[in-house]
C-alpha cells in the first residue's frame, strides 16, 4: 500500500513536470515576430546632413506616415524601424519584380519615440506579434544619429537579454531604415543579405566585419576609438565599404575603402583581400597579388615623455593576375623580389597616409595605439594616458612592410 | 559502520560537484572586482589555498574516518561546543543556498524562462535535489556520475568556443602596481572554493584506499583549473571593464559564442540547459550537508530526515525568494560569502588541530 503511493507520487510528479516545465514562456512560433533588422534615424530629420543613397531615399509623404506615440517625457528624438519577416509569405519566389507583384515578404514598421524600449513595446500595439529580437541580425544607424553619439542608443541592446553581441552595428550615411527597404535580388530579407555581405571578409579587405555589437560595447565601455562598416544601397542593393570613424565614442567622420584596408592591416584584423601595384622597371602592367596571411606588430617606443610607433607588417600573398604584360617567361626570382619592393613600397605608403588621415582630420586613434600603451608602457600610460587625445595627433609613426609572393599560379 | 560505500572516483566528482555552483555565473566578475586584469593570478592563488585547506579537511576526515563533521564536531567538542561550533556552519550553508536558489532562479529567468515566476523555478529544483537527498548518499554520487561529465564538457564548450575573440592584451600589464589588489583578491578566490569542505561530509561513506586522496585531489583540482580557464577567457574576451557590466559573465561569454548558420544562433540555450544541471547538483549536495548538520544540532534520528529536509525546503524558498531586487539579492549573495571569509579560512585548520590533539589524547588513554 506504502509503495503503490509512492509509485503514484512519483508519477504524478514525473507527470506534473512534464507537463508545467515552460508553460509559462509557451509561445506559438508563429505569434513571435522574429525581427530580422533594427535602423534607427533621427527624428525630425535633419534634410542638411541626409545625402541620397538610391532611389530607396524615403520621401517627405514618407516620413509623415511615422507613426508617433504618446511620451511621459520631453521630445521625440529617434525613428526606430524593425523589419520583420512574414512568414506566410515565405515560400514566394524570391526577386524584386516577384515580390511586388505577389506582395513582400517583410514587414518594416517605423515607430517614433524617445527611448528604445518604449519604442519597441509601442510597435507591439500595431503587430499582434510579440517582438522577438534573438535572431536580429543588423542594427544600422543613420550617420545623423552615430554623430550624436553611441551610448546615447546603446543602453537597450546592452542591457536586453534577448540581443546578441554578434549583432552587426552598420553605419549609412543617409536614412538608415532605406537600407532594410531593399529589395534583395536572392536573399529573402535586406536584413539578412547584408549581413550575409560580411561572410565576405576574407575576399574583401575594404570592408570592416570586425563591426558587431559586443566590440563596440567594449570599445565604448574602454574609451577607445574605432571604425563601424559603412553601407550604402539601391533599390535591390547593398554595399558594404568603407568606414564610420568614431572618435570619444562619437561618429568624426568616414574612412575610405583604402582608408579602411589600412586599419585592417594595422589591426590584424586584415582577412584577405587584393593589392594591385604598377609593374617595376617603367613598364607598363599591373600586377595584382591575394593576401593569404598577414600579421602586423606595432611596437611603442618611448623617450622619456615622447612616444612614437614602430608598425611592422609581414604578408604573404599569391601573384593572381597580371595586366598588360606578359609575364610567363619573366617570372624570375629578380622580378618577383622587384614586385615585393613594390607591394612593401605601396602598403608603406598607404598605412602612412591612412594613419596621418586619422590623426590630421578626425584625432581618432582607430589603431588602439592607447590600448598598446596601456598594456605594454603602463608607467607611460600612467604619467601621460590622461593627455593622450592631445599627444596622439602629433605621434610619430612608421611602417615597415615585409611582403613575399608564394604561388604565382599555373 | 556506514552501509553504503562510494567508489574513491566518486569523490572526485562530489568534491568537484561541490565546488562547482552557482559560482561559475559570477566568479570573473567577483574576481575583477578586487584585482582587475590580474584577477586569474588572484585565483591561481586562491585555488592553491584551497588545496592547502583541503588537504587540512581530509585530514580531518581521514582521522575520524567513520564519522561525517557534524558528528566529528560533536565528538571533539562535545554536545554543547559541537552544536555551537556547528551553528555558524548551518547558518552559512543555508542562507548560501537559498541566495544560490534565488540568483539561479532570476538568471534563468533572465536568459531563459522571461515569463516564468520564480517561486516554481526554486521548488522544482528544491523538490528534485530533495528528492535525491531523500534517497541517500550513494543515489546522489550515481547522480554526480552522470551530470558530472556533462557539466565539465559544458564548461570546456564554453571556453574554446569565444578563442576566436580572445584578446591577449587584455591580460596586460602584469601586476602592474596591482600586487596589493591581487593579494587581497587570493581570499575572493579562495573563497570560490570552499566546497573543498565537502568531503568531511561524504568521507565517511567512502572505500578507504590509497588512492582515495589523488581522487579528492582530482576533484579539487577540476573546478579550480576551470574557473581559472574561465576567468582567463572571460578576461581576454570582453576586457577587465565591461566584466563590471554584466551581471552574469558566463552566461554572457556563452551568448557571445557565434556559430555560422542560423539554426544555432541561441547555442548558448543548450549551455544554459546543462548549467541547470551543475546548480542542481550543488544544490542537492549543500542540502545534504544542511540535513547532515541539522540531524546532529537537534539530536534527531535519521528516519526522521525526510521531515528535516522538506523544513529546510520550505526555509529555503522563503530566503531565495524573501529579497525582491535582483540587484540587492547579488549584493547579499556576495556579502554572506564576505563575512564568511576568515571563518572559513581558520574553522578547518583549528577543528582539525583540535582533533588531532583529541586522537592523540585517546590512543594514548
Amino acid at each position: 500500500m506504502r509503495h503503490s503511493l509512492k509509485r503514484s507520487s512519483l508519477l504524478l510528479f514525473l507527470i506534473g513536470a512534464l507537463l508545467l516545465t515552460g508553460c509559462w514562456d509557451q509561445k506559438d512560433i508563429d505569434t513571435r515576430g522574429y525581427v530580422l533588422g533594427l535602423a534607427i534615424d533621427s527624428y525630425p530629420p535633419d534634410p542638411q546632413s541626409s545625402e541620397s543613397t538610391g532611389p530607396n531615399q524615403a520621401s517627405p509623404q514618407e516620413e509623415e506616415k511615422l507613426e508617433k506615440m504618446q511620451l511621459h517625457t520631453g521630445e521625440p528624438g529617434y525613428a526606430m524601424t524593425i523589419q520583420l519577416p512574414i512568414l506566410a509569405n515565405a515560400d514566394m519566389p524570391e526577386g524584386p519584380g516577384i515580390q511586388s507583384a505577389e506582395g513582400s515578404q517583410s514587414w518594416e514598421i517605423t515607430q517614433i519615440g524617445n527611448s528604445f524600449f518604449s519604442i519597441n513595446r509601442e510597435m507591439a500595439s500595431r503587430t499582434g506579434l510579440s517582438l522577438y529580437y534573438e535572431h536580429l541580425q543588423v542594427l544600422i544607424l543613420s550617420e545623423e544619429v552615430a554623430r550624436k553619439g553611441l551610448i546615447n542608443i546603446l543602453d537597450m541592446f546592452m542591457r536586453e537579454p534577448e540581443m546578441r553581441r554578434g549583432i552587426k552595428v552598420l553605419i549609412c550615411p543617409g536614412e538608415a531604415k532605406s537600407i532594410l527597404d531593399v529589395v534583395p535580388r536572392i536573399d529573402k530579407y535586406s536584413s539578412v543579405y547584408l549581413s550575409g555581405i560580411f561572410d565576405n571578409s576574407s575576399r574583401d579587405s575594404r570592408m570592416v566585419y570586425h563591426t558587431n555589437m559586443g566590440d563596440v560595447i567594449c570599445a565604448l565601455h574602454d574609451g577607445h576609438d574605432f571604425v563601424l562598416a559603412k553601407v550604402i544601397s539601391t533599390k535591390d542593393e547593398n554595399k558594404a565599404s568603407g568606414g564610420a570613424v568614431f572618435h570619444n565614442g562619437r561618429m568624426a567622420g568616414w574612412a575610405t575603402e583604402m582608408e579602411v584596408e589600412a586599419i585592417n592591416l594595422i589591426r590584424n584584423t586584415y582577412e584577405g583581400g587584393v593589392i594591385t601595384v604598377d609593374t617595376p622597371k617603367g613598364e607598363e602592367g599591373r600586377v595584382a597579388m591575394e593576401i593569404t596571411n598577414e600579421k602586423a606588430e606595432i611596437t611603442p617606443i618611448v623617450n622619456g615623455d615622447q612616444v612614437s610607433f614602430r608598425i611592422d607588417i609581414k604578408v604573404e600573398g599569391d601573384y593572381s593576375e597580371d595586366i598588360n604584360l606578359h609575364t610567363h617567361e619573366k617570372l624570375s626570382e629578380p622580378f618577383l623580389k622587384s614586385l615585393e619592393a613594390e607591394y612593401e613600397k605601396e602598403i608603406q605608403d598607404l598605412c602612412t597616409e591612412t594613419i596621418e588621415s586619422m590623426q590630421e582630420k578626425f584625432k581618432a586613434d582607430v589603431f588602439q595605439f592607447d590600448r598598446i600603451l596601456q598594456a605594454g608602457e603602463p608607467a607611460y600610460w600612467e604619467r601621460m594616458g590622461s593627455d593622450w587625445n592631445s599627444i596622439y595627433p602629433d605621434v610619430g609613426v612608421t611602417v615597415h612592410a615585409d611582403v613575399h609572393i608564394i604561388l604565382t599560379g599555373i | 559502520m556506514k552501509e553504503e560505500r562510494l567508489m574513491p572516483p566518486q569523490v572526485m566528482t562530489l568534491t568537484a560537484c561541490g565546488i562547482l555552483g552557482i559560482d561559475i555565473l559570477i566568479v570573473q566578475r567577483d574576481m575583477v572586482d578586487v584585482a582587475g586584469q590580474d584577477a586569474w593570478i588572484s585565483l591561481i592563488l586562491g585555488g592553491m589555498t584551497a588545496m592547502i585547506l583541503g588537504s587540512v579537511c581530509y585530514y580531518l576526515a581521514h582521522l575520524y574516518p567513520e564519522m561525517d563533521l557534524p558528528q566529528i564536531l560533536l565528538h571533539i567538542f562535545g554536545d554543547f561546543f559541537g552544536r555551537i561550533i556547528l551553528l555558524p556552519f548551518i547558518v552559512y550553508d543555508v542562507l548560501y543556498l537559498g541566495m544560490s536558489l534565488r540568483i539561479f532562479a532570476q538568471a534563468l529567468k533572465m536568459f531563459l524562462l522571461s515569463a516564468t515566476p520564480m517561486l516554481p523555478i526554486v521548488v522544482l529544483i528544491l523538490l528534485a535535489a530533495g528528492y535525491a537527498v531523500c534517497k541517500g548518499v550513494f543515489a546522489i554520487g550515481g547522480i554526480m556520475d552522470i551530470i558530472f561529465p556533462l557539466c565539465a564538457v559544458t564548461i570546456l564548450g564554453i571556453l574554446l568556443m569565444p578563442m576566436n575573440q580572445i584578446h591577449l592584451s587584455n591580460l596586460k600589464p602584469i601586476l602592474y602596481k596591482n600586487t596589493g589588489n591581487v593579494v587581497k583578491g587570493i581570499l575572493t578566490g579562495y573563497q570560490q572554493f570552499t566546497g573543498y569542505g565537502t568531503i568531511a561530509y561524504f568521507y565517511c561513506y567512502t572505500q578507504k584506499t590509497k588512492g582515495t586522496f589523488k581522487w579528492y585531489l582530482a576533484g579539487l583540482g577540476i573546478p579550480i583549473f576551470l574557473y581559472i580557464a574561465l576567468t582567463l577567457i572571460t578576461i581576454m574576451v570582453f576586457g577587465p571593464t565591461d566584466i563590471g557590466y554584466l551581471t552574469y559573465p558566463t552566461l554572457t561569454l556563452a551568448k557571445s559564442i557565434e556559430i555560422p548558420g542560423t539554426f544555432l544562433e541561441r547555442a548558448e540555450s543548450f549551455a544554459a540547459i546543462l548549467w541547470i544541471n551543475i546548480v542542481f547538483v550543488s544544490v542537492a549536495l549543500l542540502l545534504f550537508r544542511t540535513k547532515r548538520n541539522f540531524l546532529e544540532l537537534l539530536h534527531m534520528k535519521t528516519k526522521h530526515q525526510n521531515y528535516v529536509i522538506w523544513g529546510i525546503a520550505l526555509l529555503l524558498i522563503g530566503i531565495a525568494l524573501f529579497i525582491r531586487s535582483g540587484t540587492e539579492a547579488i549584493s547579499f549573495f556576495s556579502k554572506i560569502k564576505k563575512s564568511s571569509r576568515i571563518f572559513g579560512l581558520l574553522i578547518f585548520p583549528f577543528i582539525t588541530a583540535m582533533g588531532y590533539i583529541k586522537k592523540r589524547r585517546e590512543t594514548r588513554a
